[in-house]
Formats: structure tokens, sequence, C-alpha cells
């Protein structure tokens, strides 16, 4: 059985909701099918607004298709009610590009790790803590951060907060919505390093929607190419990366910068 | 140069905020120990001591009635102070709720809220409050829930505003995600995030409250005779104002200090709060 079954997914925004005017949509996912196997990291590769960041709020139920159903277990995301809903919620996390906002700024880092342990097991406080902390350690944070609140953190720290408040509960599937695009390059290596050696570790599988073909290349094991809402390329093998045919995958390759520029000029002479 | 005036600023709003909290902690004390601070009796008629100066024993002199006007003007502040806390208090205990649900849960709860606001605030609001009262007959009571019905609509909105602003960072999402409940999320992040805006709104408007209440209170509709009252002090005096101005220029002095000190402390404390925004620093 496979993790995740995109059947057909539809949905439109409306643009202007006024009494007088006749509603104009538009369709910013248009029939997508994809499948995704359990241990296997898929990159989502498009333009910004080719519909990748949609999609991604459809999968985690934030969204409601107009059509085609999202199964994951097995089970529709949209048909359940909402204690299901809460009992699969556990095997689906995310990370979001903005760091910055994705923790509360009020409380500790180590409160907001908890939070998502706090709402499925009834752990005793000094339990508590001893998941927290081992999840900091495995992020690759020190054991004091724990008091310390998010101001006092860099986007790199705050991203890996975000990541151990993503696996605490140990889920199946995470969504990496831009997870490293606001980071600077050497910093994506990291988390991107410690994205994979979680993957190993936990047996995770990935949805990771960037518009950088470098970092999907890095850790994705298939790829689709997204364009205005439609699948336009898919890639089963991040090999043959070179060869992808589509117009719009052209582009996204040809962004991509050399790794030594003046090096690369040489050659074309 | 551009620091400079900022930490002028700093200074200034520093002093304006030990200023007004002093005469609030002030006028709070003064109201709590009534009793024990006023040398007379508010409402001992004596028709004899009648628009008497001031006096050893009536510090400020008379009123027409020959009641102690310090004594008046002492357990006015318990009545005007104590009435606009209550309507804050009231006001605050319907909108914070009804804000948040409006704008965390939106859609078509939402929009329901809208369009009563809408109506609501579609009257000018002390009119409403003045027919309201006008229809529920004059007294301590309806006077409060006259302005809490018609007001508190002005507060939920602003709140139901600033829990939008707030709804939409990804923390909340996140929680969403993680499985937090809906209560729990409320509580937890949105209630603390709008918390500190909601006491600055309070303490910037309730100068404007106490000045509402006078202002019913002068005409006739508000806290009734024999309680002492600012506003109902000044309609008192009226017909004397000619030979003994006086009388009218105490409790507006008292009116003026209440209110000017409780729109300076809301506007200092909303300064500090931007400051500390604006910072960016370590909570």
């Amino acid at each position: 059985m496979s993790l995740l079954v995109l059947k057909n997914i539809k949905k439109s925004f409306f643009l202007k909701n006024s009494v007088f005017e006749k509603r104009r949509s538009i369709e910013a996912v248009k029939d997508i099918s994809l499948t995704l196997e359990q241990g296997v990291c898929l990159g989502i590769v498009g333009e910004s607004g080719s519909g990748k960041s949609t999609l991604g709020k459809i999968i985690l139920g934030l969204e409601k298709p107009d059509q085609g159903e999202v199964c994951f277990l097995g089970k529709n995301l949209h048909n359940l009610n909402s204690k299901e809903l809460k009992e699969l919620r556990q095997n689906l996390q995310v990370v979001f590009q903005d760091c910055y906002s994705a923790v509360n700024p009020r409380l500790t880092i180590g409160e907001s790790i908890a939070e998502p342990l706090r709402n499925y097991k009834r752990l005793s406080s000094a339990e508590e803590e001893k998941q927290v902390l081992e999840l900091l350690k495995k992020v690759g944070l020190r054991r004091e951060d724990i008091h310390k609140y998010p101001s006092q953190f860099s986007g790199g720290q705050l991203q890996r907060i975000n990541i151990a408040r993503a696996i605490a509960l140990k889920p199946k599937l995470i969504i990496l919505d831009e997870a490293v695009s606001a980071l600077d390059a050497l910093v994506q290596i990291q988390i991107l390093n410690l994205l994979a050696q979680l993957k190993e570790e936990f047996q995770l599988s990935y949805l990771f929607i960037s518009h950088d073909l470098q970092a999907v290349n890095y850790i994705a094991d298939c790829l689709v190419v997204m364009h205005q809402g439609e699948i336009v390329e898919r890639l089963d093998d991040m090999e043959q990366l070179e060869q992808l045919a589509n117009p719009v995958s052209k582009k996204l390759l040809s962004s991509v910068l050399p790794p030594f520029p003046g090096y690369m000029k040489c050659e074309e002479i | 140069m551009k620091l400079n005036i900022k930490m002028q600023r700093t200074l200034l709003n520093h002093k304006l905020m030990i200023i007004s909290s002093i005469i609030i902690l002030g006028m709070i004390g003064v109201a709590l120990f009534a009793s024990f601070l006023a040398p007379n009796d508010p409402n001992l008629v004596d028709i004899a001591q009648k628009l008497h100066g001031p006096s050893s024993q009536f510090p400020l002199g008379t009123d027409h009635l020959g009641r102690c006007i310090l004594s008046r003007l002492i357990f006015g502040t318990q009545t005007s102070l104590g009435t606009a806390i209550l309507v804050m208090g009231f006001m605050m205990i319907i909108s914070v709720p009804l804000g948040i649900i409006a704008g965390f849960i939106g859609g078509k709860v939402d929009y329901l809220f809208m369009r009563i606001c809408d109506i609501l605030m579609a009257f000018p609001s002390f009119l409403l409050s003045l027919a309201l009262v006008g229809i529920l007959g004059p007294g301590l009571f309806n006077l409060i829930l006259a302005m809490v019905l018609v007001q508190w609509v002005f507060y939920a909105r602003v709140i139901r505003g600033m829990v939008l602003s707030v709804r939409e960072q990804n923390y909340i999402v996140a929680a969403k995600i993680c499985g937090t409940p809906k209560f729990v999320i409320i509580m937890k992040h949105i209630l603390p995030a709008i918390i500190s805006q909601v006491v600055v709104l309070v303490f910037m408007d309730i100068g404007g409250v106490i000045l509402a209440i006078s202002s019913l209170s002068f005409l006739g509709l508000g806290i009734q005779p024999p309680e002492a009252e600012w506003g109902m002090m000044i309609n008192d005096s009226k017909s004397f104002f000619r030979n003994y101005p006086s009388l009218m220029l105490y409790p507006g002095i008292m009116i003026f200090i209440v209110v000017i000190a409780f729109n300076l402390f809301g506007e200092a404390l909303k300064d500090a709060l931007d400051m500390k925004r604006a910072g960016g620093g370590v909570e």
C-alpha cells in the first residue's frame, strides 16, 4: 500500500466575492495525481505560482480540494471525522519556509517542541523534558537551548527547532514547504544533511516542495515538475536530471547557478 | 540625531507614564478609602449652610443644599471610576470572546458577526446609549447596560482584527497540524499574542467611558441623586454658575484630570509596547 495517493486533485480559488460582479476564479491545481511510497523523498519543483504550495496545503488537510481525493495510509483525508483526522495527523507533519513565524515568540522552544507530544501523549513533565532533550540532540542543538526563546536563535537553528517539532511524534510523512529556501547556502546544506540523516533513521518520507532544483537534487529520490497547476514532467531517477525534456523543466535547470562560475566560463571559451 | 530624538521620546514617555500612573493610582486610592478621606457625610443636607465658601469644616465650601463639596468630589471618584471600570469590564467580557471566536473561526460565524456590527455601528453610539437609557429609565444599572450593549461591538471588531493578523502566523498553522485543539490554540497562542494590545485599548478608552458616564449623568440619565457623581454635580450647579462658578469648576477639573491621566497612560503604554516590538529584543 502506498503511503500517499493523490487522485485527480483540483482546486480553484475565487478572486472576487462581490454581489454585482461575476465570480472569477483561478485554477491553482488542475487534475493532479501522485503516488508516494514509504521512505521516499519526492521533490516537487516549479516556479512561484505553479500551485505547489497549494498542493502541500491540500495534503495537510488545510485546504479542501474541489475534486479528487487524498488517500493517506489508505484513508481519504478529507472524509474523516475530527477524531480520525487527529489520529491520522500524527503521521503527517510540516516544516515551513518562514522559520521565524513558525514558532511562537512567547514560548520557550522547549514548550514549542513539546506541543505535539502534549496533544497525543500523556507524559509526566520529567518524561516530556527527556523526550524534548532527545529531540534537541537529534537535530543538533544543545541541552541548554530548551529554556531559550526563539529570538535568541538564528534562522538555521530555528529551522532545526521546527524539524524537531515535526519529528516529535515520529510521523511517516513530512511536508517540507520550501523548508530550506530562506536559508543561506551553507546552512541549507547542513539542514539538508540533517533531513537526509533523519530520513534514514526514522524511515521518513518527504514531500520536498521547492523552486530550487539544486536542493531537490541533493535530497530527493524522484521528482515532479509543476507548471500552472499541472504536472508537466516526472522523473523517477535523479541520475537522469540532465535529461529533463519539458521547456519548463529546462528553464528551471538552466536557472541553477554553476558552482564555479569563472571556471565554467573558461571551459565554454 | 535620530537616536537622540528617540531617547528623548523614551524619557518623556517614561515621565508621562510615571505621572499618569501616580494620578490613576491616587484616584483609585481615593475611591477605595473615600469614607476615611471625606471630612463630612457627602449626602448630609443642611440648608442653613448652603453655598458657603471654603472653611475649616468644608475645605471647598458647600453646594446649594449645604453638602460638603470635597466629600462629594471624593465619593464621586468612587462612583465615576467604579462605574467606568464596571462598564469596561463587562464590555471586555463580551467582546474578547466574541472577537476571538469571529476572528478565529471565520467563515459564516464571522460573516454573521460582521453584519451585527454593521447594524449597531450604523447608529451614532452615544445617541444610541442615550435612547436606550431613555427607554430603560435612568439609573446606574441601566446606564451600564445601555453603554455595554451599544459599545461592545467596537471592541469586538478591533479584537477580531487583532486575531485575524495573528491567525495567519505559521505557528498557529503548525499548532493545528500537530493536533492542538482549537480551545488550546486560542488560550495558548492567540490570547497571549493580543492581550497587551487589548490592555492598551482599555486604558486608551476608559477616559472616554468616564466622560460618557458623566455626560449621561449630567443629562440626568445616569447616576441618580443623592449619590455623588461628577457629571451630576455639574448638572446640579448649573443654575448657580454665575454667582458660584467654583461649584461647576471642581468636578470639571476632576473629570479633566482623570480622563487626561488615563489617555496619557494608554498612549505611553502603547508607545512602550511598540518600542519593544520594534526593538525585537528578548521578551
